[in-house]
């Protein structure tokens, strides 16, 4: 081995040197490398399951949202279902109402129609019975008195009511 | 691609029209480590003070990249930059590499392995730094290994070839070689030893602190109980776990050696530029030495985690849940 220039203080020596060599780089190399590398492996970990929380949130908000809407429109619908039957409703309530009133009113006019003309009918009645009754007078020349006058008169209205 | 054949035929064409341009004396190939200076007894070699150069520029290169890091800069934290980033990327890659052998002990085994691979590549890219192992010293007759015996046999046979080819010889009246002030530490077989010798010993560390003396009931395999065949292979490991050391250091100082007379080879016989794409070969041949040794040692360790035995897997829950 001396030909191959291996001596025992020289290995040792090497020996030495590695060992120092392995201590210095742990302590300022590979210790802060390893560690900056677990953090920030950490804190990408903690970044992607922040990500993903937010997505996970996201997604329960959008979930939220549609059902909200979706209730929301049902509500919509449900209300102009409700304003569309009470509108029908209302509107057969009024429509019977305004039909009831103008029978009604038909009715009542029809009454009143019914009345004036049974009211003129009688003025017409008396008015034509005094005109009979003066007719008759004037023709058999003496003026009827007392009972022979109302009874003639009532003759009259009864023809006429006959004759109407 | 053809920067790379410009560089080839632009040297080619150098070697034939200007033969002494760039010129390189003949190489000295010496397996051992030259010794530059001693400081009280202790002999220090060309490798050992570029290991101390590497060690030195690794530490200084690491407090730079962290620092902000380690002064609790927010910012440093949320967007890395220059160094920081460039330590990152590696020490991440590392970290997940590993992670994909054995997850379970990964945290307990990243030490050890990074430092190995850190120290290897950027000891082996250091031999290929311009001036390393060109500038040096001539000194009179040297500690050269065995290379450099033969050669030095081969001078006092030959004097005049000798003195022709190296440039220290022309200096003085006797024979000198060349010693390198500086030269690739995985290129030094006692930086090669002591990092299999460390990766052999905490393989076997993990290995006892993991499952116990369980940990040899692999080497060995009661015959009677699991076959001849079983005890055998049980030997075979046992064999290979010694053998790993030198696999694992001749490995490497064979890589890295080889490539450094590659290149002084290729500077000899063609001067200049032919070398280059051998720059770009022994850069891509360290990287993966550095990873070879690094991964082995991780998948090593993992093994000698690891149990087919019942009793044993309890004690390295056990040790597990006691880490």
């Amino acid at each position: 081995m001396d030909k191959l220039g291996v001596n025992l203080p020289l290995l040792l020596s090497q020996l030495v040197n590695f060992a120092l060599l392995a201590f210095v780089l742990n302590v300022l190399l590979y210790q802060p490398i390893l560690k900056a590398l677990r953090t920030r492996t950490e804190r990408i970990r903690e970044s992607l399951e922040n990500a993903e929380k937010v997505k996970q949130q996201l997604a329960r908000v959008d979930a939220d949202y549609d059902a909200k809407l979706g209730e929301a429109r049902r509500e919509a619908q449900a209300i102009l279902g409700q304003a569309t039957e009470r509108a029908r409703v209302q509107e057969q309530e009024l429509l019977t109402t305004a039909r009831a009133n103008i029978e009604r009113m038909e009715m009542e006019a029809r009454a009143k129609v019914e009345q004036d003309r049974q009211q003129s009918l009688r003025g017409l009645q008396t008015q034509l019975a005094g005109l009979v009754t003066q007719t008759a007078s004037t023709v058999i020349g003496k003026e009827l008195q007392g009972k022979g006058h109302d009874d003639l008169i009532n003759q009259s209205i009864e023809q006429l009511g006959r004759l109407n | 691609m053809f920067a790379v054949l410009a560089v080839l035929v632009i040297g080619i064409v150098l070697r034939f029209i200007a033969p002494e341009f760039g010129k390189v004396g003949k190489p000295e190939v010496s397996f051992s480590a030259e010794s530059i200076f001693s400081i009280g007894g202790f002999t220090v070699t060309n490798s050992l003070l570029l290991t101390v150069i590497v060690t030195i520029f690794l530490i200084v290169f690491s407090a730079v990249a962290t620092r902000r890091l380690r002064s609790g800069d927010e910012e440093a934290l949320t967007t890395p930059r220059g160094t920081q980033n460039f330590m990152e990327l590696i020490i991440e890659q590392l970290y997940t590499l590993m992670e994909s052998v054995n997850a379970k002990y990964v945290a307990r085994f990243f030490t050890l392995v990074a430092t190995i691979f850190l120290i290897v590549v950027v000891s082996s890219w250091s031999g290929l730094i311009p001036g390393v192992g060109s500038i040096g010293l001539c000194v009179a007759g040297g500690d050269h290994g065995a290379v450099a015996e033969a050669q030095t046999e081969t001078a006092a046979a030959e004097p005049h070839e000798v003195e022709s080819t190296t440039s220290c010889a022309h200096r003085t009246d006797g024979y000198t070689v060349f010693h390198p002030l500086l030269r690739a530490p995985t290129a030094d077989l006692n930086m090669t030893i002591a990092l299999a010798l460390i990766s052999f010993f905490f393989t076997e560390f993990w290995g006892f602190k993991t499952l116990g003396f369980g940990y040899l009931k692999k080497f060995f395999i009661n015959p009677l109980k699991h076959g001849m065949i079983q005890t055998f292979v049980g030997l075979i490991e046992l064999i290979s776990e010694v053998v790993r050391l030198i696999s694992f250091s001749f490995r490497l100082f064979g890589n890295i050696f080889a490539g450094e007379v590659v290149l002084l080879v290729m500077a000899y016989l063609f001067p200049t530029l032919l070398s280059l794409p051998f720059y770009g070969l022994e850069l891509f041949v360290g990287f993966i030495q550095a990873f070879v040794f690094a991964i082995l040692t991780m998948v090593f360790t993992s093994m000698a985690t690891e149990s087919h035995d019942h009793a044993a897997e309890a004690h390295a829950e056990h040790g597990v849940a006691a880490h």
